[in-house]
Order: structure tokens, then C-alpha cells, then sequence
């Protein structure tokens, strides 16, 4: 009867009933054969239960009375290849003997044996680039801030996961925070900090719990080399995750960004020399120094090296958390992982607010910084919404231009203006009384703000509408003539 | 002079309690909302000017200048709710007149729709409500 149950105690999975599930094994199997775990991937299905048996197998159940046995066989699990989330949905995120026992902080251990250019190297060899969107490679940032002339550094992590329809880092947080406690710390000793933040949004009650929890446990058990580590909690804004704006929120004003150079790494939080990477990048830190670099090189594409985790969600049957290897077609997630008929999709949407839709022609496309990039969308931090018929394009556009004009922070008149501006053109086009004009003043418009505006909240704000634009310019074209029978014109193929 | 322009040496100490936005986030604990009293104490104990105070409490979203309703219900407007249908659950909490907030995205997009009563995520059904 050797079995014991793995069950998901993340946000997903709680809101589902994950709770009741618990109850329900912990009553029939005893409380010591149940223990919590971080995301079990697919929570469409949720709340969710794994069971290991004695002889090494292990069974996925869903549904508040574990009502569903769901097949691990699919290839929802099996094309996943985790590296980032290696222990997250094993181990018990509140635990840090568990964390330990199945190897956290003994990457730490050896990183510390030696010399910090030595991890640098490494680091460098991965091809790791930065997960929060940009891409910007990690091994050349850690460079440029232990290069700096300065008595002392810092290494902030950011954890302010503000797209929309983007759950990675959460994941991470809540599944095995230990291993971004780990990262960071790895990431201070390379680069020469002294002292180290995460900035959480305060919307992650949970993830800020278990990281309180973590952090706690590992200063008491020494593991971090007295590197304190910070939390500080966000209040609401989604401009925060631009770097320069985290950084003032950090140190206590008011959220908005300024120009850069000077970049954080040469004047970051009080003037220090400062690492900021995302939660992803840090956590993919441990496995690539126990590996090597050049084992993660391996995997990915020339340019975009190891793996992703992306958050499968919108008109999809299989919903959920995926890491795959980079280079991994659109077609192979949203089809064959998501399960999605084929025909059914119109577009994915990638990289929130400052993505764009990639149509269902080109699904196909390898997903890397550089194939989405061409498409006019953007890898981002990993958030992949899945379109179908019933959207309407413009609507789609207008929703993300009505989130930049909540969230714009006023700073520079091109966002705080423009996104209005904008808003109310798609107003027309969703609502059907758009002129000609309207249509060539919308791709101005769009062109202006992203030329003009100061940090990358602007700058990529128009992006939903030009790449709709792009590949949907039928439904846009047909708001202008009227009203009309069909209300959903065909994606135009490119 | 700003903090950026400072020397490390002279650096102001890096403690939380020396944020302002962690002490609005304690104030905001006790009372549910930043009351104006406790604001301009704040502003006189870490010797900042009550503009600078108000400045950063209403730069962000989460802070509230007014009392809270005695039940919170939050809908979350993120991509994967909007589109399976938040905009339908928004007209069906209107049409009982139920008073609600919105929020970006929850991340909880594999439940989708979905709505906060109360501090506890629900599945986007207006029936989740307790008192409607």
C-alpha cells in the first residue's frame, strides 16, 4: 500500500477546492502520506493530486473528489522538459529539509568554492538570456555589474509579474522558492552584493507568504552566507516591472521610471550598481551551474538557448503551466500540449500588453526572442493567451490599450496621452462607426507613441494594435464600411 | 540632493521600516484604507512633507484614501478572463446590484474567470457570492 500523495497547494488549485481534496486524502491515507506541493501544471484541471506508488509509478488525479485520472502519458506532460521548475509540484514549498533533501543550496555550496569570474563564465556559456521579456543576455549583465568600481552592490529580483495571462514567476514563488533564494545568492557572490531584494506584487498573497517562510528558514539555517535578503511589496502598478520604476518603488517613492543610461547595472538602487533579473532567469541559475553552461546551451536554438516556461491559458482545453525547450513550435503547445482542435484557434497572443497575436497561419513559428520578434509580437515574460472565433481583433486591441491607459504612469506625455487617444480610436472600430481617416490616423498614432514615450510600458503600447493590424486588418477595415452581416472576418494570411 | 547622486558611504539605511511604502502597507493592515490623520503622521515621523507622503499613496492601485465597503468583490480583468467571458460576469454582479472592484490579472488564468470575495480567490460564477 506504499503510496503517498503529492497534493497542489498553489493559487490555481486553491480557488478550484484544493483544500477540500486534501481533507479528503488526508482523512482516507493519513496526514503523513499527503503533502503539500507547488504547481502541478495542468491547472485547468485542478485542484489536483499526484499519487507515487512503491514501484516507482505515479498517477494525476483532478477534481475536488479526485474524479478525474488524467493521463501522463499526453503530451501536455510529456514534451514538458523542466529545468526551472525541476522540483516544483515534487517538493514542499514551506519545507526547507524537503528543498535541501532533493538538493537545494548544494550548487550554492560549490559556487562558493569558486572563483566568482569562474560563474560568470558559466553563465556566460549557458546563452541564458533574461526571461522577464527583453532577452537581454544574462552572463554579459553579471559582467557588467561586478566590473563596476564599487565597494558594494546589490542584486534585486523582479518578481512584479504584471502581464496578464502571465503565471510563471507565481509558480516559481509558490512551487520552490528556495531555488530562487539559491539563484540570487549564487548571483551575489558573482557579481560582488552585499545585500539583495525581491520585489513581489502585493496581488501574490501567497507567493509573499512562502517566501517570508523561506527566507526565514534558510537565514535561521545559515545557508545563504549572511546575504540578507529583502522583501518588498508592490502596491498595484503594473509600470513597477520596468526596471528603473521597481528600483524607485524599492526605495520607497512613487513608481516611475526615468531615462536611461544611466542603466542599473552602473546606478541602480541608491545609486549602487545593481543586478536586477526576473524570477525565471534567477531560478534557472542553479541548474545551469550544476550542470554546466554548455549542457544548457544544448538545448534551444542558435540564438535562444535552454528552456521556457510559458502560462498556457484562454480558449483552450488544457490550461496550465508548461516548460518546454526553446525553439518548440506554436503549433506543438497550443495543438498537440493544449489540446487544442486544429482550425479552432484564430491567434496567440504573446507578451501581454506589449505583445501582439501571432495568426493561426503561422503556428508554426518556432517560439524564440527572434521568430515572435519578426512577427511583430514579443516572447515576453511568458504569458500565452489563445484566441478564438468569438474575439473580435479590435476589441482584443482596445482591451490592452484600456489596461496601458490604467496603468500608464503619467510621466511622459506620448503614454499618458497617446494610450488615451488610442482607446478612443478603437472605441470606434469595436464599435463600428470608424472613418478612413481614423484608420490612417490609428497607424500614426501608434507609430508616435512608440517612438516617443520613455520606458517600455509606451514604447511597446501600440504593439497589440500594429501586430492586429498586421494579420487582422480585414476586421478593422470592415469597421469602417459599416455594419455588416458577419461580424468576424477571416485572418488574412501574410 | 538626490539619493542617486549620494555617495555609498552616505547611503540612508536600507531597513523596511524605512520605506514608505511598507509603512503605508502596515497603515493600510490596521485600518483597511490610509486614513488622512495617520498619513500626515507619517509624514511628520519620517520627517518627509505630507506631499511626498500623498504622492506615493496614490500613485498606486492598491491603496485606498476612503473606507472600504464591508465586503470586497474583485474581478480580475486579465487576458485569460476577458477572454472567457469576464465581461459577462461584470453585467451579471451589476445586475444584482452588486458593488465590485476589477484587477489586472490574478494570475490564477487556468481557473478563468475569476473573482476575490473577500480577500479568497473564487471561479468567475456570480452564485461564488456569499450575499448575493
Amino acid at each position: 500500500m506504499g503510496v503517498s500523495w503529492r497534493c497542489c497547494d498553489a493559487t490555481a488549485c486553491r480557488a478550484a477546492g484544493g483544500a477540500a481534496l486534501r481533507q479528503r486524502l488526508e482523512a482516507e491515507m493519513g496526514a503523513d502520506r499527503v503533502k503539500p506541493v507547488g504547481c502541478l501544471r495542468l491547472c485547468g484541471m485542478g485542484p489536483l493530486a499526484a499519487a507515487d506508488y512503491a514501484d516507482g509509478s505515479t498517477e494525476l488525479v483532478g477534481g475536488v473528489a479526485g474524479e478525474r485520472r488524467l493521463d501522463l502519458a499526453h503530451p501536455f506532460f510529456i514534451l514538458q522538459r523542466s529545468v526551472v521548475l525541476e522540483r516544483c509540484g515534487l517538493v514542499n514549498p514551506n519545507s526547507i529539509e524537503d528543498a535541501i533533501a532533493q538538493g537545494a543550496y548544494a550548487v550554492l555550496d560549490r559556487c562558493r568554492q569558486l572563483a566568482p569570474q569562474a560563474v560568470i563564465e558559466q553563465v556566460e556559456r549557458s546563452g541564458l538570456r533574461g526571461r522577464g521579456g527583453a532577452g537581454y543576455p544574462t552572463g554579459r549583465k553579471w559582467q557588467l555589474v561586478a566590473a563596476q568600481a564599487s565597494p558594494t552592490r546589490a542584486v534585486v529580483c523582479n518578481a512584479d509579474e504584471g502581464d496578464p495571462g502571465a503565471f510563471m514567476d507565481r509558480a516559481v514563488l509558490e512551487g520552490d522558492p528556495h531555488r530562487l533564494l539559491e539563484g540570487m545568492a549564487i548571483a551575489a557572490h558573482a557579481v560582488g552584493a552585499a545585500e539583495a531584494f525581491i520585489y513581489v506584487r502585493a496581488e501574490y498573497a501567497l507567493a509573499i507568504e512562502r517566501l517570508r517562510t523561506a527566507i526565514g528558514a534558510a537565514e535561521a539555517r545559515g545557508v545563504l552566507a549572511g546575504l540578507p535578503i529583502q522583501l518588498r511589496i508592490g502596491a498595484g502598478a503594473y509600470v513597477c516591472g520596468e526596471e528603473t520604476a521597481l528600483l524607485h518603488s524599492i526605495e520607497g517613492g512613487r513608481g516611475t521610471p526615468r531615462p536611461r543610461p544611466p542603466y542599473p547595472a552602473v546606478s541602480g538602487l541608491w545609486g549602487l550598481p545593481t543586478l536586477i533579473n526576473n524570477v525565471e532567469t534567477f531560478a534557472a541559475v542553479p541548474a545551469i551551474l550544476r550542470e554546466g553552461g554548455d549542457w544548457y546551451a544544448a538545448m534551444g536554438t542558435a540564438t535562444s538557448k535552454g528552456t521556457k516556461v510559458f502560462a498556457l491559458s484562454g480558449a483552450i482545453p488544457h490550461t496550465g503551466l508548461i516548460e518546454v525547450e526553446m525553439g518548440t513550435s506554436l503549433r506543438t503547445i497550443v495543438e498537440a500540449m493544449g489540446q487544442s482542435p486544429p482550425g479552432q484557434v484564430k491567434a496567440v497572443q504573446t507578451g501581454g500588453p506589449s505583445g501582439g497575436c501571432v495568426p493561426a497561419a503561422l503556428l508554426d513559428t518556432p517560439v524564440d526572442y527572434e521568430s515572435l520578434q519578426s512577427l511583430g509580437s514579443i516572447m515576453g515574460s511568458g504569458g500565452m493567451v489563445v484566441i478564438d472565433g468569438a474575439m473580435a481583433m479590435p476589441e482584443l486591441a482596445r482591451y490592452f490599450m484600456r489596461f496601458c491607459v490604467d496603468e500608464s504612469c503619467g510621466k511622459c506625455l506620448p503614454c499618458r496621452a497617446g494610450t488615451v487617444q488610442l482607446a478612443q480610436l478603437l472605441d470606434r472600430f469595436v464599435e463600428r462607426r470608424a472613418t478612413a481617416a481614423d484608420l490612417v490616423q490609428l497607424e500614426q498614432l501608434c507609430g508616435m507613441v512608440k517612438a516617443t514615450s520613455l520606458c517600455g510600458l509606451g514604447q511597446s503600447a501600440p504593439n497589440p494594435v500594429l501586430s492586429t493590424l498586421r494579420f487582422f486588418r480585414a476586421e478593422y477595415e470592415a469597421a469602417i464600411a459599416g455594419p455588416i452581416a458577419a461580424p468576424i472576418a477571416a485572418p488574412i494570411a501574410p | 540632493m538626490t539619493w542617486v547622486a549620494m555617495k555609498p558611504e552616505q547611503l540612508p539605511s536600507h531597513d523596511p521600516g524605512d520605506s514608505l511604502i511598507e509603512r503605508l502597507h502596515s497603515v493600510q493592515l490596521l485600518h483597511g484604507y490610509l486614513p488622512r490623520q495617520e498619513l500626515q503622521q507619517l509624514a511628520i515621523s519620517m520627517a518627509r512633507p505630507l506631499s511626498e507622503v500623498m504622492g506615493v499613496a496614490s500613485f498606486y492601485h492598491l491603496f485606498r484614501l476612503d473606507p472600504p465597503p464591508p465586503h470586497r468583490c474583485v474581478v480580475c480583468r486579465g487576458t485569460a478572463c476577458f477572454v472567457r467571458g469576464a465581461e459577462r460576469l461584470e453585467a451579471a454582479l451589476r445586475q444584482r446590484g452588486v458593488a465590485f472592484e476589477t484587477t489586472s490579472c490574478m494570475g490564477a488564468c487556468g481557473q478563468a474567470p475569476v473573482l476575490v470575495v473577500d480577500g479568497a480567490l473564487a471561479m468567475g460564477q456570480p452564485e461564488a457570492l456569499p450575499w448575493a
